[in-house]
This record gives structure tokens, C-alpha cells and sequence, in this order.
């Protein structure tokens, strides 16, 4: 099931008390990369960026979702009206990251490269799970340079 | 109920991801720093790499429940 606003108020640990876990840079991604820069593919190479982008537009949204239910949820009427509209974006960002997975799923087939990780993606939920992981460790790698290291 | 803080960690990330699909946009850029000062004076014991590791960290924990 995907991330609805009514799920958002589950988070409410105390999170100053705690080190949350470390992003990392997402390992399934830097092997495709990997493969692609191996091969010189630009092709594949522009596909992996286009994805790592679209990632980052889908959390931006799901961001936005969680900040506007907390944000607004006094004001029941603008609550309602843009909750909405954010929540339509995030679906529709949502398939965009699917269209991507898909594309580059059939470019490492076409060029007779395994693509059996394509297989551990079998729902919207998984994807939305890996979709994170990329832009967050995307993010991450652009602003700690420990991250870029790794 | 989500913590305040939470909150501005997801508000920084938000902005983070926001100037990163539009790199070139000095009011995004504005925005994201004020909301990394706010960030800052309620994470006062930490250097700037922790805070924005911890906020990133926060924002996976929020979205995955890791």
C-alpha cells in the first residue's frame, strides 16, 4: 500500500534523543551505474540520471505531503484542497519512476545485460522503497563528502 | 503526532531536493538555508555535516521506517 497523508502521523518518535541510520549511497544504483560508465554507455548513463532526478521530484513530493498535513491541518479546508492536489502529483511522479525502472530495465535486456534486478521489483511499494533510497543517497553523496567517498 | 523538529528536518530535506532540480534558483537557495539556520539553532551541539547527515537520516526514517 502506498503512502497515504493518514499514515504520516505513525512517525512520532522522539527523534533528538537518537542517531538516526546513515544514508548511504544506494548499492543496486552504483552498480548499474557502474555497468554503464564500464561500457561507456551515454545512452544508459543519461537514463540513470534521469531516474536518480525523477527520485529526487518524487520524495520532494511525498515531502511536501507530510509537511502540508502537519502545516495545515488547522485550517480543514486548505488542508483538504492541497493535501489533494500534492497528492495527485505524488502519484503521478510515482509512475514517472516506474516508466524509469521500466526504460532502463529494457535497455540493459536490449544490450544483453542481466536484468534480473529488475525482478525484486515487483510492486508499486517496492519501487516507492528503492525510489527513497536513491534520492536520499543522491542527496547525500552531493552534500557529504563522506558519502561521496564511500 | 509528528515531532517539530521532525518537521524541520523533512522542511530542510524538502528544500535539499527542491534546489537539487533546480539548481540556479537563488530564492530555492535562500529558502533551503534559512530553514538549514533553523535547523542549526535547535541543533546546536552538532557541526553543519552532522546536522544535514542527521536530517537526511531522519527523513530515511520517517519514509522507509528503517
Amino acid at each position: 500500500m502506498e503512502k497515504g497523508p493518514e499514515l504520516f502521523g505513525e512517525f512520532h518518535e522522539e527523534v533528538l534523543g537518537k542517531e538516526p541510520v546513515p544514508v548511504e549511497y544506494d548499492p543496486l544504483l552504483q552498480q548499474l551505474e557502474s555497468t554503464a560508465e564500464t561500457r561507456e554507455d551515454e545512452t544508459l548513463t543519461e537514463q540513470l540520471e534521469t531516474l536518480k532526478e525523477d527520485c529526487i521530484r518524487y520524495i520532494e513530493t511525498i515531502l511536501r505531503l507530510a509537511v502540508f498535513s502537519k502545516r495545515l491541518s488547522y485550517d480543514p479546508e486548505r488542508y483538504r484542497e492541497s493535501v489533494q492536489n500534492i497528492d495527485e502529483l505524488r502519484r503521478r511522479t510515482h509512475n514517472v519512476v516506474i516508466d524509469d525502472v521500466n526504460m532502463i530495465s529494457r535497455a540493459f535486456l536490449k544490450r544483453g545485460l542481466d536484468n534480473r534486478w529488475r525482478e525484486q521489483f515487483s510492486s508499486r511499494e517496492s519501487i516507492e522503497e528503492w525510489a527513497i533510497h536513491i534520492a536520499l543517497g543522491t542527496l547525500s553523496r552531493e552534500l557529504i563528502p563522506e558519502a561521496a567517498a564511500a | 503526532m509528528i515531532s517539530n523538529i521532525t518537521i524541520q528536518a523533512l522542511e530542510y530535506v524538502t528544500a535539499l531536493a527542491t534546489v537539487y532540480l533546480d539548481p540556479r534558483n537563488k530564492e530555492k537557495i535562500k529558502a533551503r538555508d534559512t530553514l538549514f539556520t533553523q535547523l542549526k539553532e535547535r541543533v546546536p551541539n552538532k557541526s553543519d555535516q552532522e546536522i544535514r547527515s542527521w536530517a537526511l537520516g531522519v527523513t530515511q526514517g520517517f519514509l522507509t521506517k528503517d
